[in-house]
C-alpha cells in the first residue's frame, strides 16, 4: 500500500481556494436570489442558470446594448449572468437575427419564432403614471408599442394587454418617468394581475 | 544564475502564444454586433473541454461542442500542449512576474514536499487537490449545480476582455494574476485549474502511446540523462518529473505544457527532444559542439 501525503503545493491550492471562497461569500451573501428578465428565448430561470457560462458573449453581442451582467444584489447564484434592463435598451429580437442566441457558445438561448417570445410582461404602475394619477394625456408608450400591446381606455389611461406583449422593454424604456418608469416589464407570470390595480391608486391620489 | 540566454523554441513559443492571445482579444472584440458570418466569434468558447462537459450534459449540442473534442483527442495523444501553447490565460499568468521563481535551486530541491517539508519520493503518492477539485466540480455538474463558470479558464479570460472593453473590473482574473505573482507564474495552471487536471487525466489515459502517433512529444533517452536537474529548473511549471522519470521514450508527464524550455536547457546532447510525430525538431544541445566532457557537463548542473 502506498502512502498518500499531501503536498505543500496541493496544501496552498485549497489555502487559496478556501480564502478565494470567503473572500466570495463576504461580498456577495444577502442578494436576493429574484427571478432575471433574459435575453429573448431564454431557458426557464433554473435551467437556464446552470447552463450559462457568464462568459459576456451575448452581452457583448447585442444589438441594441439591452444587456447587462447581473450584479450582486441578485445573489451569488446568478453572479454575471446576462440580465435584459429595458432602462438601457429595448430588445429588438426580430431585426438582430438573435445575435445573442448566435453568440451562446453553451445553448442557453433558444430561437422560438419571433410570434412565440415572450421575454416578460409589461405592467403599468398606477402611483406613478401621470395619465392615471395626475389625468395628463400622456400614452407614449402607447405609442411606442410595436405589438399594439397596450391599449387606452375611455379616459385615456393606458392598460397593458398581456396576450399581445412580448416584453421588448420598448415601453418601459421610454416612458419620461425615466429612471423611475411608470410602465415595468416582469418576468413571465410575475406581473400583478390586472395590469398595476396592485397598487392603491386612491391611497396614492389622496396622498399628493 | 542570471540572464539566460533563450533558445529558438523559447521564441517560437512565445510567437504562438501572443499569436492565440491575440487572436482571443480580437475574437472577443469581434463578438460585439453583427454577428460575423465567417469568424465563429465564440469558438474559443467551444475549443474548451470542460465548459463542452458543462455545456453538453445538458444542451445536447455535442457536434456543436466539436472543437472541444478534438482538443480533447489531442491530449490524449499528445499531452497539455493546449496550457503550454494555446491558452490566452496561461499565457498572460506566464508573464506575471513571480517570487516564485526557483532558478538556483538543486533538483532535490524543486521536488515536491509534503506538509513535513519532507520530500514526496518513491513509494508515496501525492495526493492531488485539483483532482479532487475537478471531481466536485463535476458533481456537482451531474446535480445541476454549474460552478464551471468561476473556474474555466477560457471563461475567466474572455470575461475579463468584455469586462475591459467595458471598463468593469473582471475580479477572478485579478486574483489569479495576484496569486501568480505571489506564488508562481503557473501555479494555477499546474495545481489548481479544473480544465488543466482534466487535460491531464487524458493525458495520463493515452500515456503509453508512442511518440510515433502523437503529434507533440517530449523524448527522453535514459542512456544520455545524467538526472543534474536543469530542466527541473528551466521548467515554466516547476515540474521535476523530467529528471526524475524512468520510463523511456515519450515521457506522457500528466503535468508537462511541452513547452520545450527543458530541452533547451539540458546540458546532454540528445537526451531530451521534442517530436512531431515521432520525427525530432529539437534536440538538447543540438548547436552547440561538443567541448566539455560529460563529468564536465554532470558537474556544472548540480
Amino acid at each position: 500500500m502506498r502512502e498518500l501525503k499531501i503536498g505543500r503545493r496541493d496544501f496552498l491550492a485549497l489555502g487559496a481556494s478556501g480564502a478565494g471562497a470567503l473572500l466570495a461569500y463576504a461580498l456577495l451573501r444577502g442578494g436576493s436570489e429574484v427571478p432575471l428578465l433574459r435575453p429573448p428565448g431564454a431557458q426557464d430561470e433554473a435551467e437556464f442558470v446552470s447552463r450559462c457560462l457568464r462568459c459576456q458573449e451575448c452581452v457583448r453581442s447585442c444589438l441594441t446594448g439591452c444587456l447587462e451582467p447581473a450584479g450582486r444584489e441578485y445573489g451569488a447564484g446568478k453572479l454575471w449572468t446576462p440580465r435584459f434592463n429595458p432602462g438601457l435598451a429595448k430588445c429588438e429580437y426580430e431585426l438582430c437575427g438573435r445575435a445573442c442566441a448566435e453568440a451562446c457558445p453553451v445553448g442557453a438561448i433558444d430561437r422560438p419564432p419571433h410570434d412565440q417570445v415572450r421575454i416578460g410582461t409589461a405592467a403599468v404602475i398606477r402611483s406613478k403614471c401621470i395619465a392615471w394619477r395626475d389625468g395628463k394625456a400622456c400614452l407614449i408608450c402607447q405609442e411606442r408599442c410595436a405589438y399594439q400591446a397596450i391599449e387606452a381606455d375611455s379616459r385615456g389611461r393606458p392598460r397593458v394587454n398581456a396576450e399581445k406583449c412580448t416584453g421588448c422593454g420598448a415601453c418601459q424604456n421610454t416612458c419620461f418617468t425615466n429612471p423611475d418608469p411608470a410602465i415595468v416589464v416582469y418576468v413571465p407570470g410575475a406581473a400583478p394581475a390586472d395590469d398595476g390595480g396592485g397598487n392603491n391608486v386612491n391611497r396614492n391620489r389622496g396622498g399628493r | 544564475m542570471r540572464k539566460r540566454k533563450r533558445g529558438a523554441v523559447h521564441w517560437v513559443r512565445r510567437g504562438v502564444q501572443a499569436a492565440f492571445l491575440v487572436g482571443f482579444i480580437l475574437m472577443a472584440w469581434a463578438a460585439s454586433y453583427p454577428p460575423s458570418a465567417s469568424l465563429p466569434e465564440n469558438l474559443f468558447l467551444r475549443v474548451d473541454p470542460l465548459a463542452g462537459v458543462a455545456a453538453a450534459m445538458r444542451s445536447g449540442l455535442w457536434l456543436y461542442l466539436l472543437p472541444a473534442w478534438i482538443i480533447l483527442g489531442l491530449t490524449l495523444v499528445s499531452g497539455r500542449f493546449f496550457c503550454g501553447w494555446i491558452c490566452p490565460l496561461g499565457t498572460v499568468l506566464e508573464m506575471i512576474p513571480s517570487l516564485g521563481r526557483r532558478r538556483n535551486k538543486k533538483l532535490s530541491q524543486l521536488r515536491p514536499r509534503d506538509l513535513s517539508g519532507r520530500v514526496i519520493g518513491e513509494g508515496a503518492t501525492r495526493l492531488r487537490f485539483k483532482y479532487l477539485f475537478l471531481g466536485v466540480l463535476l458533481l456537482l455538474l451531474a446535480l445541476g449545480v454549474n460552478l464551471v463558470w468561476i473556474f474555466d479558464p477560457l471563461v475567466i479570460a474572455n470575461r475579463a476582455v468584455s469586462f475591459l472593453l467595458a471598463g468593469s473590473v473582471p475580479f477572478i482574473f485579478i486574483a489569479l494574476i495576484v496569486l501568480a505573482g505571489l506564488v508562481g507564474p503557473r501555479f494555477w495552471c499546474q495545481e489548481m485549474c479544473p480544465l488543466g487536471a482534466g487535460l491531464s487525466l487524458a493525458c495520463m489515459a493515452g500515456s503509453r502511446l508512442p511518440a510515433g502517433v502523437s503529434p507533440l512529444s517530449l523524448v527522453k533517452d535514459q542512456e544520455i540523462c545524467t538526472h543534474c536537474g536543469a530542466c527541473a529548473r528551466a521548467c515554466p511549471f516547476g515540474i521535476t518529473e523530467v529528471a526524475d522519470s524512468g520510463k523511456r521514450g515519450r515521457l506522457a508527464i500528466a503535468d508537462c505544457a511541452l513547452c520545450g524550455e527543458c530541452v533547451y536547457a539540458c546540458p546532454e546532447r540528445g537526451a531530451l527532444s521534442l517530436r512531431v510525430m515521432g520525427r525530432r525538431v529539437l534536440g538538447s544541445k543540438e548547436r552547440l559542439e561538443e567541448v566539455r566532457g560529460p563529468e564536465e557537463m554532470a558537474a556544472c548542473g548540480n
